[in-house]
Order: C-alpha cells, then structure tokens, then sequence
C-alpha cells in the first residue's frame, strides 16, 4: 500500500457512521451599511475616501502625491498604463509606485476585499507595490462572510481568489502593530 | 526529569524577568479577542456550528480527502500524500532537487515545524528562510516559535534587536519596533528575489473547490507563491472544510479567535497556478489517523490552531511556550502530544490547572480540560512512574483517607519552624532574576480550621 491508500484506509476503518452536513443558521443584521464599512476599514488601517465615478481620477492623482500610477481597472488603463511584468517580478522600474485596481466586492463586517485574477490581472500586484488603492462601489457590499462566500460560489470560477483586509501589518514585535510588513505600507479604498 | 514542563518554566520564571510581562502579552490578545466575540450577535451558535461541521467532515474524511484531490488535480495542482515527517521531508527535498531550486522562502507552518522540515533541508544543502517575522526572528537566533500564532512573543524589543544587530547589521541599541521592521523587511525582499521556491503551510483545504487557503497579517505567503515556479504547500490532512459555505464559517472565526482581528489581513485562495509553475500540495498525516482513531480523542483534530487556549491560558501565560518542549505549546499541545510520545511527554497534561478556560474560548469547542483530565489517568497508567510523585502520591492518600491521621500530621506541620519552610531547602520557594524571593511559601495559620471552627462554637 502506498501512503495515499494507507491513509485513506486508516481513515475509513475508523471513520464510524457518517454525521449529516449542518445547516448553518445563524442570527445577524444583513443588512451591508456604508458607515459600518467605513468604520471597519478605518480601524483596519485603510483610509476610506466618498466619491463619486466623476472625481476617482482626482482623488488617485491626489493620494499619489506624485509616484508612478499603474492600474488594472479598463476603464483607467489607457490614463494609468500597465506596464508590470510578471516575469521580472522585482525589478523597481516594473513595480508601480501606486496600484490602482477594483474590488469585486467589500465586507462589511471585516473591511475584506475580494479580488480574483480577473480584477488583478497579476497576483503579486496586490502585494508588491507599496501603496494601493482600491475602487470599491457601494453597491458591492456585503453584511458578512456568509454572504460574501455564497456570492463567490455563484460567480466565475477563479484561479487565485484574494480578501485583503487593510494594509500589510504585523505585531510580531512586543505586540507593537506596525504597517508594511512585507505587502502594502498602505491602503485606501474609493466608495463610489 | 531535567526536561520537564515543571523544571523548565522554573528557568523562564527564575531567571528572568518575564513571566508578568508575558502573561500582560497574552492577555491583552485574549482581551482583544473577547472585544471580536461581542460584536457578533450569535457567537455561541458561531462556535457550535463550527464544531459540527468539523465533527461533519471528520466523519467524511476519507471521501472527502478523495474529493480534495480530484479538485485539486484538476485544478492544475500537484497532490502528494505523506505518512509521516520523513515522507513530507523527502517528498520536499526531491520536488526542489527536480526543479533545480537551492533556495526556498517559507511562510509560516506549524506542521513543517512538526516535521522537522527546516532543520533536514539545511542539512541536505539547501537554503532556508522564513518569512514570517516572527519566525524570521526565532529562525535567526536559532530557537524554535514558543507560541503557533506569534512565534516571537517570548522575547522583548532589545532581544531582538540585539539579533538583528548581531546578523543583519541593524544600529546597535535601536529597538524601535517601526525600525527593526523595516529593516526585516528590506532583508527579506532580497531572499525573496534569490529564492528559487516558496512554501506554505495551509489553514484550510476546500473540497469542493480543491482549494488550500492561506491566513497571513503580512502578505509573505503570496510574496513567495506568485514569484517563484515553484510552489510547495503542505497540508495536516485535518485542514479540510466541505464548501465555501463552510470556510465562511471558520474565516469568521479564526482571526477573531487567534489575535483579536475581525478577520485576517490577508485570506488568499490558491486554486490554479500560474502558467509555467508548478505547485504542489502535501496531505500529511504523522500521527493525525491515530488520533483520529481514539474516539476519546478525534475532537482534538477539529483544532484550526488559532491558539486562543494559549492565550488565556494562567499556566501557559506565566510558564512560556518553550517549557512545553512540543511544537504546539499550550492546552491543545498538551492534548496532542502524547500521541507523539507517551513517555516523554506525559508530565504536559499535568500543566495545567484544569480551570476549563481553554474550554470557553476555543471557536471549535474541543473539551481540552476534559481531554487533559483524560490523559492523566491514562498516562498514569500506561506510562513509568515518576518515584516522587508516586511515593508523595500514596502518602498523601493514606493521610487523607484517616481522619485520624490528617488531624495528627496538619497539627504537626504547624511546628515546622517558619525559618526552615521559607528557606531554600523548600523547592517551594524560588528567586527571581534580581535575587530577590520570586516565590515564598505561604505562613501557616497557628491553628487548623477544626480548631478555629470549634473555638468559634462555644
């Protein structure tokens, strides 16, 4: 027997009777409100500007303060051209000095983005750059986890599929919370 | 009995100045966690929905171990299975000999910490850096994670900033945490640039969509997947959850659980690879089927590791992760490690106070106090006896068991001078670091309670 078959078999001569799927019935608000999500991003580190489809370009050029704007979302591609390449990962002339990329959709109850390849286009773009921001419209939020991952299951298939939840973080040293571990330094998101 | 948790949390507490200071760190995770707990309204069903659907899957769990696979095969991924810690070493070194890596980046993994997998690739000639900076910080000053979620939080601003020194030439005496951080950082991306592969450990395996998921705070994981072309992920066989209705469950859970977050930084999901790379995923067993097959025991392998037991802990706390000498310290390590060990391990269920608190916050509701409890009569008779406690054992037994005998010996022990129960011949009695008493036995009433109670009668 290999490995796989001596597993399996341990498995099942010990398994029992089977026990049935539970129902997951739980009690909560479901109701995904704007300035609840404010509030959980807030205290996720990221900082969450209001607007509108007719000022996201001013509030990116804006927070950019000036570094090289790099973004996935069609509609800003031909203003900020993409030009990292996937194949040399590390070169600082490829890595944008800002991202900009849009959200599939927001949690409410934890700030959490989802990103699949679709919206990133690459993987490693909502890591390696040092600040992002993220569109996110208000008619993409939802109450919890449960909502969010039965609205994956009902979506395209993925490949890598992404929550991000605030900027990149640790508390690794005496607890002491400090931003930029080794993703994003930060993060803001755009509701519009 | 030198390596025992009793003599070893001696060292933490005598000799150095740690042990309020520690408990401090763990509590404030608990109280952040208990902060989480209060903004979700249904928590407790939270919590026991949890446990159903791992009892559920655990019941299923060769099927869907089967299920797993074929998902995640045709997904793209490579699947291995390993018995033991041997098979998930070799099973490693040969994927990086086939595609020619030397080099590896790890994210964190408690399972290959189980395995002893760092310690075997180094000595094969490869290169080994973890990435997580807690781990980085352990890994460099050659010591093991004294905790599963902070891996560092036994060692204090200056100790680490003394290693950073020592190794990667940081200023002398700088202990700011922003600075010792960016510093890890900047050496780090220079590791991830000259490694030729990356590893993970998994938090939870789907079934249904063969996906292994990854929890990190800092992004380090995914630094390493999506760069390198090679991809290994190693994966306790307990990790699976059916769903995604399911994994909504335990993403609710976790971070709240571990270190007081709503959710994780980052939650990634790997499906299917990049063009042109190879990733493979390890199911590893070592020792998980034995537990799985004591039905006294299978709930302990609903653990998700989020290590909130250590976190409220009162002997864990003031003890230390390193006086457990097992890789999961803790109540939950306690629980697991006679199944690595009988002999040298059974003194870790006696760790413990058996105050049930371990109990009341794990998300997965495992009856730790019940299973420590267990394991002490088990051990105790299936495991040589220590000779002091069994002698001090039958003593005490035969004192308690007379009324006659208790009156006599508790109305003896009142003549031991003072001088000699608060002096060093008492093991009792302990000093700190400073010299000063850490520990000194209590002074003893003048009389016994009955003495007391019937003087109150008249």
């Amino acid at each position: 027997m290999n490995s796989k078959e001596k597993i399996l078999d341990s498995l099942k001569k010990a398994c029992g009777d089977p026990l049935p799927r539970p129902e997951i019935d739980l009690l909560y608000d479901k109701t995904a409100l704007v300035e609840e999500y404010v509030r959980t991003a807030e205290a996720s580190g990221t900082e969450v500007f209001l607007g509108e489809e007719e000022n996201i370009t001013g509030i990116i050029t804006q927070w950019s303060e000036g570094q090289k704007i790099q973004s996935s979302v069609p509609r800003l591609r031909e203003k900020y051209p993409l030009v990292f390449d996937e194949d040399m990962p590390f070169d600082q002339d490829n890595i944008p000095g800002v991202f900009v990329a849009e959200a599939s959709f927001g949690v409410v109850e934890n700030a959490a983005l989802w990103f699949t390849d679709e919206e990133l286009t690459s993987r490693l773009l909502a890591f390696i750059p040092e600040k992002l921001i993220i569109l996110l419209s208000r008619n993409h939020l939802v109450a919890t986890m449960h909502e969010a991952y039965a609205r994956i299951e009902e979506g395209k298939t993925f490949g890598f599929g992404l929550f991000m939840a605030g900027p990149s973080k640790t508390a690794d040293i005496e607890q002491t919370l400090v931003k930029g571990a080794q993703g994003a330094k930060e993060l803001a998101v755009i509701l519009y | 009995m030198k390596g025992t948790h009793a003599n070893l949390s001696k060292e933490f507490i005598t000799t150095s100045d740690k042990t309020d200071w520690h408990n401090d760190a763990l509590w404030f995770l608990r109280a952040k966690r208990d902060k989480q707990r209060d903004t979700i309204e249904d928590w407790e069903k939270l919590r026991s929905t949890a446990a159903a659907i791992k009892d559920h899957t655990l019941s299923r769990l060769a099927d869907y171990l089967q299920t797993f696979e074929e998902n995640a095969l045709q997904n793209g991924m490579q699947v291995h299975w390993a018995w033991d810690d041997a098979e998930l070493r070799e099973i490693t070194a040969s994927i990086l000999r086939e595609n020619n890596a030397r080099s590896v980046v790890k994210s964190k993994s408690m399972l290959t910490e189980e395995c002893g997998l760092n310690p075997y690739l180094e000595k094969e000639g490869f290169d080994v850096v973890d990435t997580d900076l807690g781990e980085r910080i352990v890994q460099l000053r050659k010591e093991h994670p004294s905790h599963i979620v902070v891996p560092a939080i036994h060692l204090k601003k200056e100790e680490v900033s003394d290693t950073f020194h020592e190794k990667m030439q940081t200023e002398k005496g700088n202990a700011d945490p922003g600075y010792l951080t960016a510093a890890a950082r900047e050496a780090l991306r220079k590791d991830f640039i000259k490694a030729d592969a990356a590893i993970t450990g998994v938090n939870f395996g789907v079934a249904e969509s063969g996906a292994v998921v990854v929890c990190t705070n800092e992004g380090n994981a995914d630094m390493g997947v999506h760069s390198k072309k090679t991809v290994i992920h190693c994966m306790g066989l307990e990790k699976l959850v059916p769903g995604y209705k399911e994994l909504a469950v335990f993403t609710r859970l976790l971070a709240r659980s571990a270190t007081g977050q709503p959710v994780t930084v980052f939650t990634s999901h790997y499906r299917k690879p990049r063009p042109d790379v190879k990733q493979h995923i390890i199911i590893v067993n070592n020792k998980r089927t034995d537990i799985y097959t004591d039905p006294e025991f299978r709930q302990a392998m609903r653990c998700i590791r989020c290590g909130a037991c250590m976190n409220t802990c009162p002997v864990y706390r003031r003890s230390g992760g390193h006086s457990y000498h097992h890789t999961v310290p803790g109540p939950i390590g306690s629980v697991l490690a006679p199944f690595y060990g009988k002999e040298k391990n059974k003194d870790l269920p006696f760790a413990s106070t058996l105050c049930g608190s371990c109990n009341n916050v794990c998300p997965v509701k495992i009856d730790l106090a019940g299973l420590l409890y267990k394991w002490r009569q088990k051990l105790t008779d299936e495991t040589s006896a220590d000779t002091s406690k069994k002698m001090s054992m039958q003593v005490g037994s035969s004192i308690l068991k007379s009324h006659k005998k208790y009156g006599m010996v508790t109305t003896a022990f009142r003549w031991v001078p003072k001088s000699l129960l608060q002096s060093k011949f008492n093991p009792w009695n302990s000093k700190g670091e400073d010299g000063k008493k850490a520990r000194v036995f209590p002074e003893v009433p003048g009389e016994t309670f009955r003495q007391w109670y019937k003087k109150r009668q008249k």
